[in-house]
């Protein structure tokens, strides 16, 4: 009996099979109704020779879908639920090593992750196939490294136009008191938001001559005179103003982060 | 950094810049932060004349005793109009009463009347007024053997 129990311990550890659409040559086709929500696995799934997903740290695990868009809309791709940091890439092409990024970076990460590079968001174009990676995230110094594989579930989805597009709907801001209440007031508000689909409406002015063409609005009463500073995590060429007044026509910009006062 | 006003509406708009050769504007997904600071302002104090934080004096004015009826009638009066008055006798449970306070069938021997007002800000006079008196017991009569 013990010599059988050393055996046994020589004999290699079964591996899982790859995923079936571990290569790009074989992604496995999304369809239906939006959203779409697949529950999926990396774990044993290799990368490609050619494969690039971006320029974060892919770990070389990863697994491809096709979604083709049926209409003209925003959506949001992401695998913020998964069993190991997720990175997705989406992606229109016909090989892989010749595929145009179609969402990246800081300001198309979608509403719902805490993490970059899981989810993103993109205006889809009707009959345009999508081509979606999802990958493990070896972007960690943490000792050991978190996995990299894992079960992960992909979901596809529709982004609506902002609630506050219009002027008229803009969003009401409340602030709340951080300090020590018997020293310096400080009042914070964070709001988190988006100008996915958010239009320029007739009248709407070009502060300090820079012009936007996607804008969201807020409605803030500060609680007390004071020094106000206002800014946006994250992505460049935001345009960020502070206005008085009260119809869309009649506003009188008091700073911008683009004009000749800064917020 | 800018000054504003406090209870005066602003509006913010949150933009892409739009690119001059595309003519697209750049949409994001953001957290949107303000911060305002101002210098600490202490709540002033409420106008009008000071709060009354202090109880009236209580002045017994007149007693009356009947002996016969082990009756007593106290009168007292408060050093601040609209004053209510507490009266305890003995032992008793304090009171609400008012003047004059008459006792009856009092039980012989020594008694103590205690009485405090209490104006309309609710301040208790802290020293009540007291009056301290005796219902002597009738002495018997002898009567003469003839």
């Amino acid at each position: 009996m013990a010599v059988a129990a050393m055996l046994s311990l020589w004999v290699p550890l079964a591996r899982a099979a790859p995923p079936a659409n571990d290569d790009f040559a074989n992604r496995e086709t999304l369809s239906g109704p939006l959203p779409i929500d697949v529950t999926r696995s990396n774990v044993e799934a290799t990368s490609e020779s050619g494969e690039n997903l971006g320029g974060l740290a892919p770990a070389g695990h990863s697994v491809w879908f096709e979604w083709e868009a049926p209409s003209t809309q925003w959506v949001t791709v992401g695998a913020c639920q998964s069993d190991a940091p997720a990175l997705v890439g989406v992606f229109t092409g016909n090989a892989v090593n010749a595929l145009t990024k179609v969402a990246e970076g800081i300001g198309s990460e979608g509403p719902n992750c805490p993490f970059a590079g899981r989810e993103f968001t993109f205006k889809a174009q009707e009959g345009t196939h999508y081509e979606i990676a999802v990958d493990g995230d070896a972007y960690f110094v943490a000792t050991p490294p978190p996995a990299t594989e894992g079960a992960f579930t992909l979901r596809i989805e529709t982004r609506p136009p902002p609630a506050n597009d219009d002027f008229a709907d803009a969003q009401l801001v409340t602030s709340a008191l951080i300090s020590d209440p018997n020293g310096p007031h400080i009042y914070r508000a964070r709001i988190y938001g988006y100008n996915w689909g958010a239009t320029k409406q007739l009248g709407e002015p070009d502060p300090y001559g820079v012009s936007g063409g996607s804008s969201v609005w807020y409605r803030w009463t500060p609680p007390m005179s004071g020094l106000v500073g206002i800014d946006a995590c994250c992505g460049f060429e935001k345009l960020i103003t502070l206005y008085t007044g009260s119809v869309l026509t009649g506003l009188t910009p008091v700073a911008s982060n683009h004009g000749f006062s800064h917020t | 950094m800018t000054l504003v006003d406090d209870a005066t509406p602003y509006y913010i708009s949150f933009d892409g810049r739009r690119d001059e050769s595309s003519g697209d504007a750049p949409t994001f997904g953001f957290e949107l932060n303000i911060l305002l600071s101002g210098k600490y302002e202490p709540v002033p104090a409420p106008s009008g004349p000071p709060p009354d934080l202090s109880g009236p004096q209580t002045l017994l004015t007149a007693n009356a005793i009947k002996l016969k009826k082990r009756q007593v009638t106290f009168r007292f009066r408060a050093s601040e109009p609209g004053s209510r008055f507490r009266c305890q006798l003995d032992n008793r449970p304090l009171a609400a009463c008012d003047p004059p306070k008459t006792y009856s069938h009092l039980g012989y021997g020594k008694h103590v009347f205690r009485v405090a007002a209490v104006d309309s800000a609710g301040n208790t006079d802290p020293t009540a007024a007291v009056a301290r008196f005796a219902i002597p017991k009738p002495k018997p009569r002898h009567r003469s053997a003839h």
